[in-house]
């Protein structure tokens, strides 16, 4: 067996293999990204919604949240997205929790593998900010 | 004798010219597997980009004061701003805003698409890709608008 052949046996196929690796692997890095995105800008957006009454009794102290407005803010920001995405909301006087999972993303190469479809999830974790005690002009 | 049989079944006489002929053969193969992989990186790095310039226009339109104005500020933040940090710099990039849904509390949809033209995918000039990422993102619910339908 020559040098060559060898190498067509050996090496193609770990080729061929790395191939798909990065063609499925680069559809779950871009699905990843959007994810991440997503539940980042639903957190942010549950975490602008404040509990306005208790920040105007106590306007002193950090101003807390609405914990049911600021669910529904952050499960409304991921329901205008493009549909089969999941998430779950958790929110409380002080932060948002948010964990989204994106749809199922079919495999081209690693279906040779058994690997079907590949889910990806994120989390992000917002907190409400408000007041400037002091300022640089 | 025992010798001789060895070398006349099992221990075949070197063929240099096997190996050349296959190597012709594996080339091309090889080479176009390296190709694949380059496209694959080139595509994945701009949909990578068309995601954040998908997100970043979308929300600059969404704190634009206008319809008209999330138009072009959502454009004008996608195509210019965002796209050059991400090298999406081939003339096909277009961003469109959709802002019929431009109200406090309403929604703008920004849809991003790049097409990789042959020059930059090295797959001997066959190659085009199309790629296009879509986002949604709410108008702040109080805020002061100009002109919202």
């Amino acid at each position: 067996m020559s040098l060559t052949t060898l190498f067509a046996v050996v090496l193609l196929p770990v080729l061929l293999g790395l191939t798909g690796l990065v063609a499925d692997g680069g559809e779950v890095l871009v699905a990843r990204r959007q994810v991440q995105g997503l539940a980042e800008g639903a957190a942010h957006a549950g975490a602008a919604q404040l509990d306005t009454a208790a920040a105007r009794a106590n306007p002193d102290g950090p101003a807390p949240l609405d914990p049911r407005a600021a669910e529904l803010a952050a499960a409304q920001y991921i329901a205008i997205q493009e549909p089969g995405l999941s998430a779950t909301v958790r929110a409380d006087a002080q932060q948002v929790v948010v964990h989204v999972t994106s749809r199922p993303i079919p495999m081209t190469f690693l279906r040779l593998a058994g690997i079907m479809q590949v889910q990806v999830a994120a989390d992000a974790t917002a907190e409400p900010r408000t007041g400037v005690t002091s300022a640089r002009r | 004798m025992r010798r001789r049989l060895l070398t006349r079944y099992l221990l075949p006489r070197r063929q240099p010219g096997n190996a050349v002929v296959e190597l012709a053969v594996l080339a091309p193969v090889v080479g176009v597997l390296l190709a694949g992989l380059a496209v694959l990186a080139i595509a994945v790095q701009a949909q990578l980009g068309l995601v954040s310039v998908a997100e970043e226009a979308a929300l600059a339109a969404a704190h634009a004061s206008s319809p008209e104005q999330a138009v072009t500020v959502g454009r004008e933040r996608g195509q210019r701003v965002v796209a050059l940090g991400y090298a999406l710099r081939n003339g096909s990039l277009d961003v469109s805003i959709d802002a019929t849904g431009f109200a406090p509390g309403g929604v703008v949809r920004a849809t991003a698409h790049y097409q990789l033209s042959a020059d930059q995918v090295p797959l001997l000039g066959l190659a085009r890709l199309d790629l296009e990422q879509r986002h949604a993102e709410p108008v702040p619910l109080y805020r002061g608008l100009a002109g919202a339908p």
